[in-house]
């Protein structure tokens, strides 16, 4: 790597006039979904507002050069419109494959790998200069990001692995709360991107927690009940005339906890007669707890996680057979549909 | 049933357990053949009653370690192309876990061939595995998951062994 060539590289970067923030990539919403602003931060661009402070200090356990190469990455994401969101994945990416080092050689997986993003001798990321050069290289990372159309229903390490196309789709969560501290850092600004979000998708919601009893339970959601478990006249055609679960209708967004203790065993699409998206908790001694009609950004958990009562797995939404955002709620035990309404009434829970 | 009874019956029902998982009220009259064939979907109407729960047995148990180390095996093939690599793990995998992984580019996999059997970590749900299978780059971590008792064991998660979930 050549440090005379980053210096002028950095001038050229921050010599780039700050285009006005396009808020080109604003979250599709589905209809009837709230925005629900808890989920993602606010769309603008995040400015290196003092880049003669860089040379001192540290963050995160980076230092000197490391941030600078970090404020190559927000000033070529900047250059593109792209949200304080987008320009933090950018910075995490770099971490999680050069240490924010302008690494001048490959490794053993891509012994053609270079740069700041790790980019390949594959004709996608430019010459072996372009690739590294901070500011190029990070402008070729976002270029692609920006296809993603997507990615803020994705999480922040599966954003970046769309673009890197890596082995681990997972491995870039770990870089994101010193990410988040470089952009809070070298922007001068809190830019709404929370740490300990670098698996979800929503990066400007803190994971919440609801009320547990004594035994352990936890009310799905705070909404009020909007249809009970047995017999009814279908709401959707097409659909039974028995409703084998319970609606909570809480608002649009507002946060479904886990009944208890569990071990998730379904997180994503349509799942044993549910529709929308579906969560499935195994709580031991055959019991189930399902929660539905999530959009893909209100999932919140993962197959196979382990989680607590009361912990927010999901966000109220209106996907799939659904006539207004609520919660549906169906428990089985040994395999059997149970009302939930009594079930957890009989767990000591206060149901209204 | 009125509501009032299912309080009156849930809490006899709780007075009868201690601090473990309640109970459900058993006398319940719920359509569980119909619920059944919700379950199934449209056009199962032979399913039965109730959904079977899976159960840890040496099948199972040997079940789960074979998938995670075919698993492993189909991953573990950075020579190949992209469909011809993509064909071999896809059917392999859960809805899911093939969003996941489809992006992945083989030529960045480290692995390249597994070099041992498997072990099951976990038996925390019966829906759930967790196995680990020696690899030349290590020891990765497969997650599975099933839907019942008939249903294979599908992957979730592939985990290296530099990253520890």
């Amino acid at each position: 790597m050549s440090g005379q060539k980053n210096g002028v590289l950095w001038t050229a970067g921050l010599l780039i006039p700050a285009l006005p923030v396009a808020l080109v990539f604003a979250v599709v919403l589905a209809p009837g979904q709230d925005a629900s602003a808890a989920c993602l931060p606010p769309d603008e661009s995040v400015t290196v507002a003092d880049p003669g402070g860089l040379s001192t200090g540290e963050v995160a356990g980076y230092q000197g050069q490391q941030l600078i190469n970090a404020a190559y990455v927000l000033a070529a994401g900047e250059k593109l419109g792209m949200s304080a969101r987008d320009q933090t994945i950018g910075v995490m990416t770099a971490m999680g494959e050069s240490g924010l080092v302008n690494v001048d050689h490959g490794d053993a997986a891509g012994p053609d790998s270079r740069g700041l993003f790790q980019q390949r001798d594959n004709g996608a990321w430019g010459s072996s200069a372009d690739r590294m050069d901070p500011f190029k290289a990070a402008t070729s990372f976002f270029t692609v990001l920006q296809t993603i159309e997507n990615r803020d229903s994705l999480s922040p390490t599966m954003a970046a692995h769309q673009v890197q196309r890596n082995a681990d789709p997972d491995h870039y969560a770990a870089y994101w709360d010193a990410a988040v501290q470089i952009v809070t850092a070298l922007g001068g600004t809190d830019t709404g991107n929370l740490e300990g979000t670098g698996d979800t998708v929503c990066t400007g919601m803190a994971i919440g927690t609801g009320p547990v009893n004594a035994r352990g339970w936890a009310l799905p959601n705070e909404g009020s009940l909007t249809s009970r478990f047995g017999p009814r006249t279908a709401p959707v055609a097409g659909l039974p005339n028995y409703h084998y679960g319970l609606d909570f209708g809480g608002a649009c967004g507002s946060p479904i906890y886990a009944a208890n203790d569990g071990v998730v065993t379904h997180a994503g699409g349509p799942h044993k007669g549910m529709s929308g998206n579906v969560i499935e908790i195994d709580h031991g001694g055959g019991v189930l707890t399902r929660y539905g009609h999530m959009y893909a950004n209100g999932v919140l958990a993962r197959t196979g996680d382990t989680v607590r009562g009361g912990q927010q797995i999901g966000r109220v939404g209106n996907a799939g057979n659904s006539t207004g955002c609520h919660v549906h709620v169906e428990i089985t035990v040994n395999g059997r549909l149970t009302d939930p309404e009594a079930y957890l009434r009989s767990a000591g829970l206060e149901l209204d | 049933m009125q509501a009032g009874q299912f309080v009156a019956l849930a809490a006899v029902v709780s007075l009868l357990l201690a601090s473990c998982a309640p109970e459900p009220p058993h006398d319940l009259e719920i359509p569980q053949e119909a619920a059944a064939r919700f379950l199934a979907g449209p056009g199962s109407p032979t399913a039965s009653p109730v959904s079977v729960e899976p159960e840890w047995d040496e099948d199972s148990r040997a079940a789960a370690v074979a998938k995670a180390e075919a698993l492993m095996d189909a991953f573990a093939r950075p020579e190949l192309n992209e469909d011809d690599w993509w064909s071999g793990l896809a059917p392999l995998l859960s809805a899911e876990a093939r969003l996941t992984y489809s992006a992945v580019e083989p030529v960045n996999i480290p692995v390249r061939r597994v070099t041992g059997t498997g072990k099951l970590l976990d038996e925390t749900s019966v829906y759930i595995a967790r196995v680990e299978v020696p690899t030349d780059a290590g020891t990765y971590t497969v997650v599975l998951s099933r839907d019942s008792a008939t249903a294979p064991w599908q992957g979730e998660r592939i985990t290296p062994p530099a990253r520890v979930d």
